[in-house]
């Protein structure tokens, strides 16, 4: 399989609902062919809430059970390895020095410049703190990702007044990261984005660094209610069936697959249980987010120019400058 | 005498950075302390904020507890605006709220517990961390097979919180003012054909499974007990009274007193924070020479309490006060089958003319609170709020009840205390600290807040406005 079909396959709404149990045949095939062994993977989480491993837990086909068994060879997970204390260190230590330039570095949360705000692990007095931890991995990773919003852009652990001084992973470590945003990541954006890494590299990347293939167009764009924003029809409280942009949708500022992807095997999203998009895959989630519930100006507010989103999502993290 | 220290860190297999380290004496733990080692101060992100946002901000606490703050958070915002809900609002609650506690409690089991006590080829058992493996080749066979099983079933909680709320974690159905999803006729059917499957999982893999372990490691009944102390805000809302379904209380001295929020106190004195006088307000200080942790000590009147499924039932007269690493366990999975039960009868209660929710459109009271039990214990949120906007936001967790630090008069907290007296059989792979630790079911993404102390010392829940938070 080349690249443009896996990419067809992951955008490909009749695939979309069941992309990840296209990729691990094709995985398991490429694995085959190429006799090579699954790639080691560091998951390390910093200064987050695990809500993206749980997101991982929820995905299906493959599975959690799958991507151990078929897609990756799991090194160090603090949220589910055995092993525990030194030697889960060891491990990643030894994964880190050993595997030079072959594993792969997954991280889940903000990096607190404050380093005593985040310590992962203390040894005979000594912390070790997540920015000198990421600094080290990243050096020997043969691939950087990003997971979640706090880990791609400083996120919710960045909020002003950002307390830790966290910052995304990128800015923290000076390498290029794969971003795989969101609040948390969908499971497909995290396993399609590591399928195509492991058979084919780096994919193509946005403006904000993030796989074109999930995050190349807004939610506005395909959004089940679209019909009623091109008529002009408003929904006026949370539970009515019309577009939410009056609510706060910020949809159109949002590069994500929700409408067509869906969640939690593929049954609903925010926008189909009624609430505005809340904008959580963007680089100024959430306090350029926010107020959740009250709308995008319809106009710039500095050129009075008709709504121009991803000019005004830029304007608005100048303005308001919620990452000092 | 022989005389030793043993440092863990990290602590794997639970939510947020944990580590302890304990004081030995041949071969018995005479001294513990547990550090959280992440602050994230949500608290201060929060001043400012519309009060609106509180419930999906405050999700981004954590990622497996998300559902608890955003129902917590709601009904501090419903509070503030004195906003009554409708009876079947409550009920949706309680069915995603119960969903979201046997999601919890069956990873915990299977994906944080079990390796702990099963040694197998299978990932991600290996490289394990442990030792005492007591488990025949076929019980661990077994047990392997329904640790993947679990991954399965415990997604279809999440799922049906989706159904519900558009996505989990993190979902959105909790709106202030109601839930945001009428329940309909597919729904509720999706929403029971999964619970079946969970159900009968609970049936004949956990209640099994934590059966075989009881008898394997029965030893386990008599190591790791608590305080003694044990509170509850109460869980889940009757919709037709509005009461707690489980009663809140507080239990120590052998017996169980109402909850009364105002004998809440909170110490920062071995934790990472001091007051600063001149900002009227309290500031990280991770140089602080006796600071030992992120966490703060909460103390009820004055007192060391244990929290969770145990304290709960213990709280609701439903088990006896006994708490110890087993017994923690067998609590909670005897609360995750009798969730399974309870959303059995609520499914399909669910009210399909389920009015959309209110709106919060002004704030009436400038101080208000929402309190509940969620998956790891008693859940607190304070909201200080002027017009639309907050001006202070506090928040207390269940597990900063249990992985507490020592407090001024130099109590240790409910993990601690729980460390202390056990034998540890083999000093280079000491199981019964981690097994003990994690027997909390430690969450520690929510454990570390800054809360202002100065006004904090003793909570009053009244109506007056309280100075705000005026940052570094």
């Amino acid at each position: 399989m080349d690249h443009k079909t896996y990419i067809q396959l992951c955008r490909d709404p009749e695939y979309g609902g069941r992309l990840a149990s296209v990729v691990l045949p094709r995985l398991r095939e490429f694995f085959a062919d190429k006799h090579s062994p699954k790639p080691p993977v560091i998951w390390l989480e910093t200064n987050g809430c695990s809500g993206n491993s749980v997101s991982l837990w929820n995905a299906i086909g493959p599975d959690l059970g799958q991507i151990l068994e078929d897609m990756i060879d799991l090194r160090f997970w603090n949220f589910l390895m055995a092993a525990q204390d030194d030697r889960a260190i060891e491990l990643l230590h030894n994964t880190a020095t050993r595997q030079k330039n072959r594993f792969i570095l997954v991280v889940e949360g903000a990096i607190a410049l404050n380093e005593s705000y985040t310590v992962v692990h203390r040894r005979a007095g000594q912390d070790y703190s997540a920015l000198e931890m990421v600094r080290f991995l990243g050096q020997f990773a043969q691939h950087v990702m990003a997971v979640g919003t706090c880990a791609s852009f400083g996120g919710p652990s960045a909020a002003h007044p950002n307390p830790s001084r966290s910052v995304g992973l990128e800015e923290a470590i000076n390498r290029k990261v794969i971003k795989v945003s969101g609040c948390p990541a969908h499971p497909d954006w995290i396993i399609g984005t590591l399928g195509y890494i492991l058979m084919f590299g780096e994919p193509e990347l946005e403006e904000h660094g993030r796989p074109r293939i999930f995050y190349g167009e807004t939610v506005h764009r395909h959004c089940t209610r679209r019909s009623y924003f091109d008529r002009g029809i408003f929904a006026e409280s949370l539970g009515d069936p019309e577009c939410m942009l009056r609510l706060g949708c910020k949809g159109p500022v949002t590069g994500a697959d929700c409408p067509t992807r869906q969640w939690n095997s593929y049954v609903s999203w925010p926008v189909e249980a009624n609430t505005p998009c809340i904008g959580c895959t963007n680089p100024g989630f959430p306090d350029q987010m926010e107020p959740f519930f009250e709308p995008l100006p319809e106009r710039d507010e500095q050129t009075s120019n008709p709504v121009n989103p991803f000019l005004i999502v830029k304007s608005w993290i100048t303005r308001r400058g919620g990452r000092s | 005498m022989t005389s030793s220290r043993i440092e863990l860190s990290p602590i794997t297999r639970i939510s947020g950075l944990l580590s302890a380290e304990v004081e030995v004496e041949n071969h018995v733990v005479v001294n513990a302390r547990v550090r959280g080692t992440l602050f994230r101060g949500f608290e201060l992100m929060l001043s400012g904020r519309k009060v609106l946002d509180a419930p999906y901000f405050t999700q981004r606490i954590c990622g497996i507890c998300s559902l608890a703050h955003g129902l917590v958070a709601s009904r501090a915002v419903e509070q503030a605006c004195q906003i009554k809900l409708h009876p079947s609002v409550e009920l949706l609650r309680n069915v995603l709220l119960g969903f979201e506690l046997l999601q919890n409690h069956i990873r915990h089991f299977y994906l944080l517990v079990l390796p702990d006590y099963v040694e197998s080829k299978a990932l991600p058992f290996q490289p394990s961390g442990g030792g005492d493996y007591r488990f025949t080749l076929a019980e661990t066979h077994r047990l392997v097979s329904h640790y993947y099983e679990a991954i399965n079933v415990s997604l279809l909680c999440h799922q049906c919180i989706a159904l519900f709320g558009g996505k989990a974690p993190h979902q959105h159905g909790i709106v202030p003012g109601g839930a945001a999803v009428t329940p309909r006729s597919d729904l509720m059917l999706k929403a029971m054909a999964n619970l079946d499957l969970i159900n009968s999982f609970l049936a004949q893999r956990l209640a099994r499974d934590v059966e075989l372990l009881s008898q394997r490691y029965e030893d386990y009944f008599s190591l790791g007990a608590g305080p003694s102390n044990y509170l509850s805000f109460g869980l889940f809302t009757d919709p037709s009274t509005g009461s707690d379904l489980v009663p809140a209380g507080a239990f120590y001295n052998g017996t169980i007193h109402p909850l009364d929020l105002n004998l809440i106190g909170l110490d920062a004195d071995r934790s990472w924070f001091v007051e600063n006088d001149s900002i009227r307000g309290t500031q990280p200080a991770p140089d602080k020479p006796e600071g030992y942790s992120w966490i703060k000590a909460p103390r009820y009147n004055g007192k060391v309490m244990e929290v969770g499924p145990l304290a709960r039932m213990v709280v609701a007269g439903m088990a006896s006060p006994r708490s110890s690493t087993l017994d923690r366990i067998v609590a909670r999975t005897q609360e995750a089958i009798w969730i399974g039960s309870l959303l059995a009868q609520w499914l399909p209660q669910l009210d399909l003319a389920m009015p959309k929710p209110q709106k919060c459109e002004s704030v009436k009271l400038s101080s208000s609170y929402g309190a509940a039990e969620v998956l790891r214990g008693p859940l607190l949120h304070r909201l200080a709020s002027r017009g639309d906007t907050i001006t202070n936001y506090e928040i207390i967790t269940p597990s900063e009840w249990n992985f507490s630090p020592r407090d001024s008069r130099d109590q240790p907290g409910a993990a601690e205390l729980s460390l202390t007296g056990i034998r540890i059989r083999n000093m280079q792979r000491p199981v019964e600290i981690l097994r003990t630790l994690r027997s909390f079911d430690p969450c520690i993404s929510c454990a570390t807040h800054l809360i202002n102390l100065k006004d904090s010392q003793r909570f009053i829940f009244a109506t007056e406005p309280f100075p705000g938070f005026t940052g570094f």
